[in-house]
């Protein structure tokens, strides 16, 4: 999947950077550095940038492979996290809570 | 009705206290299970939580959500007991995001993850190594950590329970993601091995 999702994200940054620079000028869709995309990751993951600094992000990651990579981990990260929520409490602690309750109740302090 | 709920809860009834932990009991346990990472302290926990709420169940106003609350009794809880162990430094997390040249580009090659997303997910030995990772982040890390990512609160939620702001919330989770993906990176670079 890698390499064709690469490249379809590389046709989209390239895609991106055009209407940036024919539809924003003034804003250099690779004005930013490898530093400042880590430090807008969350934000984009988010969806709570500005539509400029989404637009530079986009382009950004589109043509450097090591802020895509970085970007993919990170999300990647974040999913393997969520998977966490699937924690149930198990049987026989439910059990042993109750119980301690219950005598709580009888013995009020 | 969380309104019933509370009332009951007021008045000791012990079916109120079954309801509570028939409904609320899974998400206090896994709070409890992933900030101390060890079952029985969990359960320790979540007894000494659940003691908590009913000795102090009336000075609930309502003025925030029962959840939310209860989230902010066994997040404290925990912590206390985690302070009272060894403290991890916050300077744990200074190297956990990746290096950059003065220009601000990376300044070493960002590898591609060996495995698939979908391969990863299913993996117990995957969940495990993040485990331990979110177990070696200092403690308010790991609070906004496995309140934001593991119970998917919203951040003001999380600002109002551990009283930060919003802001600080965001700050924390981005850097305990750094240092988890810079955990996990590793683990998939030994398992790539360095010929392949």
């Amino acid at each position: 999947m890698t390499s064709w999702g690469w490249l379809a994200d590389r046709l989209r940054g390239w895609l991106i950077k055009v209407e940036a620079r024919f539809c924003h000028s003034g804003h250099s869709p690779g004005m930013q550095h490898c530093q400042h995309v880590v430090d807008l990751i969350m934000g984009y993951l988010d969806d709570t940038l500005e539509p400029a600094e989404r637009r530079a992000f986009e382009a950004h990651i589109a043509d450097c492979r090591n802020c895509w990579h970085f970007l993919r981990s990170y999300r990647e990260t974040v999913a393997l996290g969520q998977r966490l929520r699937d924690e149930d409490i198990p049987g026989d602690v439910r059990e042993r809570l109750e119980t301690f309750l219950r005598n709580r109740l009888q013995r009020p302090l | 009705m969380p309104a019933e709920l509370v009332e009951a809860l007021k008045r000791k009834e012990a079916s109120a206290f079954e309801q509570l932990i028939a409904q609320h009991g899974a998400m206090l346990y896994r709070v409890a299970l992933r900030l101390l990472g060890q079952r029985e302290e969990a359960e320790d926990v979540l007894q000494e939580a659940l003691l908590k709420v009913y000795q102090n169940i009336h000075t609930f106003d309502g003025r925030a959500a029962l959840t939310t609350w209860l989230y902010r009794i066994v997040v404290n809880t925990a912590l206390m007991r985690l302070r009272a162990q060894t403290r991890i430094p916050k300077e744990v997390l200074d190297t956990a995001g990746p290096l950059f040249t003065d220009e601000g580009e990376h300044a070493q090659e960002v590898a591609e993850w060996a495995l698939t997303p979908e391969a990863v997910l299913l993996r117990q030995e995957t969940l495990s190594v993040l485990q331990q990772g979110i177990e070696r982040l200092p403690e308010l890390y790991r609070a906004v950590y496995v309140l934001a990512e593991i119970e998917g609160l919203p951040y003001q939620e999380i600002a109002t329970i551990l009283d930060l702001s919003v802001g600080t919330v965001k700050t924390r989770l981005h850097r305990a993601r750094l240092f988890l993906r810079a955990m996990l990176a590793d683990y998939f670079a030994e398992r790539k091995g360095p010929s392949s």
